[in-house]
């Protein structure tokens, strides 16, 4: 791991104790011998109040690539999980995470992680990811926002 | 080579007495391939070519493409002029360029551009890059909304706020930077939207991005860096790196018109203006061959090495089945799909069957290999989708293998002559040696030395068309009398290429120069069989007795 990806992620993680949204939480993971691994974090991003999503808190791994933060982190939801801009491996489609789109090297881990609670609400039509979930959303609403409650019931907290 | 001296070589010559049934083939020399005489054939009806430029103008190209005739302004006067020549195709009017060239001929229309937008140099460079160097969609999205694309481009800050900070560096005490998060004395860089970051940082980060061509911005939001704030933070001319990087992904876009030369660390592009003729080639089964401006051959349809007798279509098939056969391709296309636009092939990693070449930024569909936009909000609606599984388990393994023996035995023939081909540019590089030593030893001069580089040229020339006849081979009706024809055309050449071959062994320099005589004889042999090789492995795919079978 290069020493710039390193340094900035351990300001990451001290950034993030100091000050972070609501009901989110994100900590690095540990290795095999108890040390933290910095570049895998685990979070967990709630539901905005008021909608849908609301009484889930989904769960997310972060992956620093050495590259950090030239390159941005890979975001993954659990596989198979049901949203328009989610592949079925459970990786995240977001301009802010692609680096050829708007990925910019200051963005920070809290910055990623209201992007994607902004993007369970709203999914982008535009650029689908999985089959189901975008079918139904485009085509059958109803159907949709039965599955999100039921997701949201299935990672309730 | 001087095709005085086959006379001479005529009467010499027992074998060519002998097979009768080729002369009329080998007169017929097949100038439309040897682009290099293209200077010294004359014009001779200026008013029927007039017409028939006007007539074959570039109706078919696309638009951008039609944008390129007027932003590239060729060197060349007559360079529209068209001429017929005895093969039946039109030559084509071609250019070699370089990265700088194009790059040159960009900044002269940025320097046209300039008064039409009033902006500074820097500001245009930067609007051009974002489309591709294409002026046409850039004036045309200019007059419709300006303020829209400045900010979307980044040459206006979001806030429609230009001058709040200064663009530029300072030294700055007890900094602290947001990327690496380190607090020291340093100097910063910003731009007008206010973000600071230091120098050190900056570099890092516009290290990793030269060399994907596209515009760099601000590590915080969207507002452009210029040429000359990448000069600032990474030193002098720093910026045309990534304008270079930027044309080359200019020239992948325009495949059509441009090619790079595809042999090794050969830096040459050639750009033909007017692909109309093209077609005309392929449909008589002539490739349209070019060459660069250090020699090097190449057929333009293809990109590849010059292959006559093959056309392309031989060539692309018998290249993937040479792939196939090999072990470690096998997993390339078993898992990769090629870019239906630029032939790059692309492994797919994520679950989207929306996907953007890498190389040629084309869209298409993962399923049906078809352009993407058609399926835009009909997601998975691909009915296209084809089977290819299965297709070449039709054949029984029997006959796979009765199949398997006869392309071995052409591939092996085909391969010794890519080996000898190495050999022998190996041997070319003691004939510099020897011009030398003639010029040294027995006062020859320089010109008149050169006609050991000229057999040497045409050995290669026969040595690549021997190697290519063996595809043809492999894809004709044995049992068609031409294809006999052929394999008799086939073993001519094979002699007096092994015959030139052992001529250009010989070290001594006098000696060289008695048999001066016969470098010419052999070379001009050469010359004529290769020619006449190419013409009947033509004529084999012009009656269809050498076709693809799936």
């Amino acid at each position: 791991m290069s020493s710039l990806c390193l340094q900035r992620l351990q300001e990451e993680r001290k950034k993030w104790r100091k000050d972070h949204p609501f009901g989110f939480f994100a900590k690095p993971t540990k290795k095999q011998d108890g040390s933290l691994n910095l570049q895998r974090w685990e979070a967990g991003i709630p539901g905005k109040e008021g909608t849908l999503w609301h009484e889930g808190v989904y769960p997310l791994t972060i992956e620093y690539p050495d590259e950090y933060p030239s390159k941005p982190p890979k975001v993954k939801l659990p596989a198979g999980f049901y949203h328009p801009n989610v592949y079925p491996s459970g990786t995240i489609c977001l301009s802010i995470l692609n680096e050829d789109q708007d990925w910019r090297p200051a963005i920070t881990l809290k910055q990623i992680c209201l992007g994607i609670q902004d993007l369970l609400d709203s999914p982008n039509p535009n650029s689908p990811a999985q089959e189901p979930a975008w079918r139904a959303f485009s085509k059958n609403k109803a159907e949709y926002e039965k599955k999100i409650a039921l997701q949201a019931k299935q990672y309730s907290k | 080579m001087d095709l005085g001296n086959n006379e001479m070589f005529l009467s010499n010559d027992m074998l060519h007495e002998k097979q009768g049934h080729n002369s009329l083939i080998e007169d017929n020399i097949i100038t439309s391939i040897n682009n290099s005489r293209r200077g010294s054939l004359v014009t001779q009806d200026s008013e029927f070519e007039l017409d028939d430029a006007l007539l074959t103008g570039s109706d078919l190209d696309y638009d951008y493409e039609d944008e390129l005739d007027d932003m590239i302004v060729l060197p060349i006067t007559n360079a529209k002029r068209k001429q017929i020549n005895e093969g039946g195709v039109p030559n084509l009017e071609y250019e070699c360029l370089t990265t700088k060239d194009i790059f040159n001929r960009m900044l002269e229309r940025v320097n046209h551009l300039q008064p039409i937008f009033s902006l500074p140099l820097e500001d245009i460079i930067i609007l051009m890059q974002h489309y591709d160097w294409n002026e046409e969609r850039l004036l045309e999205k200019w007059t419709d909304k300006m303020d829209d694309l400045l900010t979307e481009i980044g040459l206006i800050h979001e806030n429609g706020n230009l001058t709040v900070n200064e663009r530029g560096v300072a030294l700055k005490e007890d900094f602290e930077c947001g990327i690496c998060c380190e607090v020291k004395s340093v100097e910063v860089f910003s731009l007008e939207c206010g973000h600071e970051y230091c120098i050190e940082c900056y570099r890092r980060y516009i290290q990793g991005r030269l060399h994907s061509g596209n515009i760099i911005t601000c590590m915080g939001c969207s507002v452009a860096l210029k040429n000359e704030d990448i000069d600032e933070i990474m030193g002098y001319e720093s910026s045309n790196k990534l304008m270079y990087s930027s044309i080359k992904s200019f020239v992948s876009k325009h495949h059509r018109n441009y090619k790079w030369c595809p042999y090794t660390d050969c830096k040459c592009i050639i750009h033909l203006d007017d692909t109309s003729s093209l077609s005309e080639y392929s449909r008589l089964h002539y490739s349209p061959f070019v060459k660069c401006n250090a020699l090097h051959r190449f057929c333009f349809s293809c990109g590849f090495e010059i292959h006559a007798p093959a056309d392309c279509d031989i060539t692309n098939a018998w290249i993937k089945k040479a792939r196939k056969e090999s072990e470690n391709l096998n997993w390339v296309l078993s898992n990769t799909k090629e870019c239906p636009k630029c032939s790059v092939n692309i492994e797919k990693d994520g679950g989207c069957n929306h996907m953007v070449c890498s190389s040629c930024k084309y869209e298409f569909c993962w399923i049906c290999e078809g352009e993407w936009a058609p399926h835009g909000k009909s997601f998975y609606q691909c009915t296209l989708y084809k089977n290819e599984d299965g297709k070449y388990n039709k054949s029984s393994s029997q006959e796979a293998n009765k199949l398997m023996k006869k392309y071995t035995f052409y591939y092996r023939m085909f391969n010794e002559h890519e080996v000898s081909a190495k050999l022998d540019w190996k041997l070319g590089q003691t004939v510099g040696i020897k011009v030398k030593s003639l010029q040294e030893k027995i006062g020859v001069s320089w010109i008149e030395g050169q006609f050991l580089a000229e057999s040497l040229r045409t050995l290669n020339e026969g040595r690549t068309a021997l190697k290519w006849s063996f595809a043809v081979a492999f894809y004709s009706d044995p049992s068609h009398n031409l294809t006999k024809i052929f394999v008799d055309n086939q073993a001519l050449l094979s002699k007096a290429v092994e015959d030139l071959s052992e001529l250009l062994q010989i070290k001594d320099p006098e000696l060289i120069m008695r048999r001066k005589p016969d470098f010419y004889n052999k070379a001009g042999y050469v010359q004529n069989r290769t020619n006449a090789l190419m013409e009947c492995g033509r004529d084999l795919l012009c009656k269809g007795i050498c076709k693809l079978t799936d």
